[in-house]
């Protein structure tokens, strides 16, 4: 006969034996008294947990919660109609995928076109995943970013796929709508404020900028285990992103909202992603600097396509500018000199020098750093190439506080806001297509022309140290898209000590 | 007007864009759910923080609820999934537990078998007790035994809300039990009456012995 083990038992004892079962224990007991006291035994520890006590929940959360869905202006709009709701967003979702991939695919041959001259790396780092509650901020955020209207997305729509058409269209509807003001036409009003704002706009650019940044095909990961998940941690990567200088100094931090899933072990808690490109001494110095802060903590590993799609599909967006190169002006004869910035006092003057340089206004080449920081604060570059930089939180927050200013205004005087935002496009629209008119090239997104042209300047690494290298006149007529990427997307994700040994 | 009306026609008001129907949807389940929560997590606050967040979020996803499961097992998996994947409240210490409001939950003042003025004391020492050998648990082990003894819920149920084969369910609960025996053997020793009083391990293993033989 089989022996009745503990396992048997506890079923018996808890009801959830089957029949047959039932009736081994029965016989069993009748046979071997011993049995009795060993369900006994498991019935005492099973009766001690299940006298504990039983409390109702000390609040009342069905208050808590709706008050917090009814603090977000979105649930005006839920309530009206949430279905519709619903539906937008999931094929807002899918247009927005769709964006990306293109994206995606138009920039690989940027990006060929870049590594040819330097081995890029593309460095994400994912930190501070924050498993504690959300605050109530991020919670209404959560809903309001679901929330967005189908005109506001598709004036957007329109934006991404020509800035420029984007600035015109919306320059008629403000004048439309201006023109229909003195007819008190309020809802045409309503429509052109559906508009993409000055912010919005920034906003999208830094979401094209860092779908630029993304757009690297191979990718690891790490992970940190951290103790406690907090902002200090999430400055001290940061830091060390922020002072590790490379070639292109711009790095795109991505908020994670909780509940977006961007990682499965992290599905309801909210992290930041850093996305950076470096090539590899830049990549192994970084690795060093996170390795000697964060000890044998670091994991790496590999990192699905999936996951760098769902990081630009993200909303919260805001791309910095951390420390560059030394950059030098520099006969391209005698290009290998490793020795020529030593310190930082050589980094500032240099750049402000190659801010001036004709030679690069002569020939822009997009997403490259020197451009960036020449850039209008608008993020609207004169050339119709739209490639913000250092727009950190700090930057989102004036443009929030421009805009709820703005706001302010318009409940002042709502036709003289129009107006003036009406002429405001039309200005930017105008300055586009005078830009355009003398200077042909590049177009605002076009993969041929992004492949056809060489970088303007070479980078020569060698060792530790990196130099700069301007390009010289006529050099542009070398042609480097046949080299292939080297490049990596490496994820640095901090998380609770004890999920590292479940890695 | 949301009351009387049965979680489907509730949560199709949600869908429909009724958000009052889902405070109603709230009522009817956080009572429920608080317990088990509490006692995964030790502390009153986190439970009712957690159990608020897996509400928000299941209202947030409520186009994901097919109705496979009952609208109180999908959120009791959320709310479990949210309590198991914060390592922070996992491994905090046992003296949490009696943090901002629990002592009003430990009030024994039901318990007719109490008589000692001292025993309100010793029930919420004691209770204070088998929560820390809870938490001592690992997560997967500690939910099983939360579920069903704290929670009685079946096997079946259990399977459902953790999403593990209901053998897995035997297998920790036995796992589990049988470490919070060792744990709290303090307390079943004191408990019940001489009757009841375990025997030793070796004994036990003696007739275990005896019974493969």
């Amino acid at each position: 006969m089989k022996p009745i083990n503990d396992l048997l038992l506890a079923a018996y004892l808890d009801g959830e034996a089957d029949s047959l079962e039932r009736s081994r224990v029965d016989s069993a007991l009748a046979a071997d008294p011993a049995l009795a006291a060993r369900i006994r035994r498991i019935a005492s520890t099973r009766d001690l947990i299940a006298s504990m006590s039983r409390p109702a929940c000390p609040l009342d959360l069905s208050q808590a919660i709706l008050a917090k869905l009814a603090a977000s202006p979105a649930t005006d709009r839920l309530d009206r109609s949430s279905t519709d709701r619903r539906s937008a967003i999931v094929s807002r979702k899918r247009s927005r995928i769709i964006t990306m991939i293109s994206t995606r695919d138009r920039f690989v041959g940027f990006a060929a076109a870049i590594a040819a001259a330097a081995a890029a790396v593309l460095l994400i780092i994912a930190v501070a995943y924050r498993p504690n509650r959300p605050t109530d901020s991020n919670r209404l955020a959560r809903v309001d970013s679901a929330s967005k209207s189908a005109s506001t997305r598709d004036a957007k729509s329109l934006f991404l796929r020509n800035p420029r058409s984007r600035l015109s269209a919306a320059q008629r509807v403000l004048q439309d709508t201006a023109r229909s003001l003195e007819l008190e036409d309020q809802e045409r009003f309503a429509a052109a404020l559906a508009a993409p704002t000055e912010a919005e706009i920034e906003h999208e650019l830094s979401r094209e900028s860092l779908v630029n940044i993304l757009d690297r095909p191979a990718s690891k990961r790490f992970v940190v285990a951290a103790d406690k998940l907090d902002d200090s941690l999430r400055e001290r990567v940061e830091e060390i992103i922020r002072d590790t200088p490379r070639k292109d100094p711009r790095y795109g931090r991505i908020t994670i909202a909780p509940g977006a899933g961007f990682d499965p072990d992290h599905a309801a808690e909210e992290g930041v992603v850093f996305a950076l490109a470096v090539d590899e001494p830049e990549l192994k110095r970084l690795e060093a600097s996170l390795k000697s802060k964060f000890n044998n903590q670091l994991i790496e590993s590999r990192l699905d396509d999936a996951l760098v799609a769902r990081l630009a599909e993200t909303d919260e967006v805001a791309i910095e500018t951390g420390e560059p190169v030394p950059l030098v002006h520099h006969n391209p004869i005698a290009i290998a000199s490793n020795e020529a910035e030593p310190a930082s006092e050589s980094r500032r003057p240099v750049l402000a020098e190659s801010a001036d340089a004709t030679d690069h206004e002569a020939s822009p080449v997009p997403d490259e750093p020197e451009n960036a920081k020449r850039l209008a604060p608008t993020g609207v570059e004169s050339r119709g190439r739209s490639t913000p930089t250092r727009r950190g939180l700090s930057k989102q927050k004036q443009l929030k506080e421009r805009r709820s200013t703005a706001a302010d205004s318009a409940r002042d005087s709502l036709k003289g806001a129009v107006l003036d935002r009406g002429a405001d496009l039309g200005r930017k629209a105008e300055e586009i297509d005078s830009d355009s008119a003398k200077s042909p090239a590049p177009k605002p997104i076009d993969s041929k022309a992004l492949v056809d042209q060489p970088p303007d300047e070479l980078s020569v690494v060698s060792g530790l140290n990196s130099v700069r290298i301007e390009k010289p006149a006529g050099f542009g007529d070398q042609r480097t898209q046949a080299a292939k990427p080297s490049t990596t997307i490496v994820i640095v994700e901090i998380v609770a000590a004890s999920r590292k040994s479940s890695r | 007007m949301t009351s009387g009306r049965d979680e489907r026609t509730l949560i199709e008001a949600c869908r429909a864009g009724e958000t009052e129907a889902f405070g109603t949807l709230v009522q009817m389940y956080q009572d429920r759910l608080f317990p088990p929560l509490l006692r995964l997590t030790g502390c009153a606050d986190d439970a009712a923080d957690i159990l608020q967040d897996a509400f928000l979020k299941a209202f947030q996803k409520l186009d994901d609820f097919h109705g496979e499961s009952s609208f109180y097992t999908w959120v009791y998996r959320i709310a479990v999934n949210l309590a198991l994947s914060d390592k922070r409240r996992n491994r905090r210490a046992p003296s949490s537990l009696t943090g901002t409001g629990d002592s009003a939950f430990l009030d024994p003042s039901d318990d007719p078998d109490r008589t000692d003025p001292a025993a309100p004391l010793e029930l919420a020492e004691r209770e204070t007790i088998i929560q820390a050998a809870l938490l001592e648990l690992a997560p997967e082990f500690r939910a099983v035994v939360v579920l069903k003894d704290v929670d009685g819920l079946r096997y079946e149920q259990i399977a459902a809300i953790l999403e593990i084969p209901i053998g897995t369910v035997r297998s920790r609960l036995h796992r589990a039990r049988e470490e919070l025996r060792n744990r709290l053997s303090s307390l079943l020793g004191d408990r019940g009456g001489r009757n009841d009083r375990p025997r030793p391990v070796a004994a036990i293993e003696g007739d275990l012995n005896k019974n493969t033989k």
